[in-house]
């Protein structure tokens, strides 16, 4: 490798005046008087997006808004996913069709206020840290969250297009599966390097290809990492800006991927529990009944998807100057997703 | 190329810059995820040290593989006869590439990730 990036640098809110702009912008859209932020406060997690806690005091307004949650780009993102006021409209649609996620209340596509467009949502109690989340550490029992998260994902696969309030997700593909191919083949052409086992990948999910089924909104990164659980169990939802048209299953193969279990190996939904209760879950809330070999063809499909995106987010490290530590590592996990492919394809084959 | 992106000598120049940096306006939940991330570097680079510093066994096994062509010209020549649909017939040929490939990979996870590697096997 070449130049070294400096370590990372903050964003357009460790600015004092963008602050005071911020501070303006939310008096003005909340119908108080006056702003102040108390505190702002990056939040971890996020390669893709930015999470920032704002403590806002606000005067003469009707809201009760103290805490808050902005989202927004970061400096150099993957060049895929939605916009902010995109994933703005999902959450909106989502919530009204009662799935657990964080409730949205504004979006500012100016970009004369700190920079980029962002979104502010209401925050939820609860963490989303998987070591704790895949240690049992949250309230109620690992087959219950599991359950429980696959109820949510039949209610986000029970919208379906067309939706004139989901404009931003684009057109609605006629075959999901094939559109994905094309997508990750021209990502991985866009590498310099060779990638053998991507290659071995792609060249089976176009043999394997089962037929289309009609496109349902997809969450498109629901893994364990991308939800809060507090106390009681899981409160919100989080990490919409990959939300598209597609088949369920992608997201029952992303959820399910084992790069996506947090060392919880053997537990297979999401390093939670077991495939069997968060198959009930889901079936039991009007999802389509779970058809295994249709979730194997799309959890190859997301290994190879994760190799794709590791790559790029690497790519942000020794090409795009981001100095992150996770960023760097996450290059090396495109083995993992090698590993993956190679054990899926090698079981589907043989089962064949 | 078939080794690892970044190196880990990269990864360990990260570290230190990251170290020596000033927490400037990093919470303390960031720097202990820095310190958790820089942890998983320094591991990285025990074993790839431990290993003997480098990927040799599969680069020798891609090179024989196409009759001593070099390893990164042979792994370009992998990628691109995959495509092309060479191995897609099951048989031999088929079952000798993807040991090739599971070795590769094999020996990359054995450095950057063991635990996920002990975790699962070739079927």
């Amino acid at each position: 490798m070449g130049v070294m990036p400096s370590p990372r640098s903050e964003t357009g809110l460790g600015d004092a005046a963008a602050l005071d702009r911020l501070a303006r912008f939310l008096a003005a859209s909340m119908g108080a008087s006056s702003a102040r932020i108390v505190e702002a406060r990056r939040l971890t997690g996020g390669a893709v997006q930015e999470n920032w806690l704002l403590r806002v005091t606000l005067r003469g307004g009707a809201s009760d808004v103290e805490e808050i949650v902005l989202r927004t780009d970061a400096p150099t993102g993957l060049g895929i996913g939605l916009t902010r006021g995109a994933e703005f409209a999902v959450l909106r649609a989502v919530r009204a069709a009662g799935v657990a996620v964080p409730e949205p209340l504004l979006l500012c596509e100016d970009t004369g206020i700190i920079g980029r467009p962002f979104l502010i949502m209401r925050r939820c109690s609860g963490s989303a840290a998987p070591a704790a989340i895949v240690a049992g550490k949250a309230g109620g029992s690992q087959e219950a969250l599991a359950a429980r998260l696959g109820r949510e994902l039949a209610l986000i696969h029970g919208i379906r297009p067309p939706q004139s309030n989901l404009a931003g997700l684009g057109d609605v593909p006629s075959d999901p599966g094939r559109a994905r191919l094309h997508q990750y083949r021209a990502l991985l052409d866009a590498d310099d390097d060779a990638h053998p086992v991507a290659e071995w990948g792609l060249r089976w999910l176009e043999h394997s290809r089962p037929e289309p089924v009609a496109p349902v909104l997809v969450h498109g990164d629901f893994r364990t990492g991308n939800f809060l659980v507090d106390a009681q169990g899981l409160s919100a939802i989080l990490d919409w800006e990959f939300a598209a048209w597609g088949e369920p299953e992608e997201d029952i193969g992303w959820f399910c991927l084992r790069c996506w279990r947090f060392g919880a190996f053997a537990r297979e939904a999401g390093g939670i529990a077991s495939r069997a209760a968060f198959y009930a879950g889901y079936e039991q809330a009007g999802g389509r009944p779970v058809d295994a070999r249709r979730v194997q063809f799309w959890e190859v499909m997301a290994a190879l998807r994760w190799l794709v995106i590791a790559l790029r987010q690497r790519d942000r490290f020794l090409r795009g100057g981001e100095a992150s530590l996770d960023l760097a590592l996450t290059g090396r996990r495109v083995a993992e997703c090698d590993m993956e492919i190679l054990r899926l394809t090698a079981a589907a084959d043989r089962a064949a | 190329m078939i080794g690892e992106k970044p190196s880990t000598a990269c990864l360990l120049r990260l570290a230190r810059a990251t170290l020596a940096a000033a927490p400037g306006r990093r919470s303390l939940e960031e720097r202990q995820e820095d310190i958790a991330l820089i942890e998983r570097i320094i591991a990285i680079a025990q074993r790839e040290l431990s290993a003997g510093g480098g990927a040799s066994e599969a680069r020798r096994r891609i090179s024989a593989f196409y009759d001593g062509e070099p390893p990164e010209t042979a792994w370009r020549r992998l990628a691109g006869d995959i495509r092309a649909g060479l191995f897609d017939a099951p048989g031999a040929r088929r079952a000798a590439v993807r040991r090739l490939l599971w070795a590769v990979t094999e020996e990359k996870l054995r450095i950057s990730n063991p635990d996920f590697l002990a975790a699962g096997d070739l079927p």
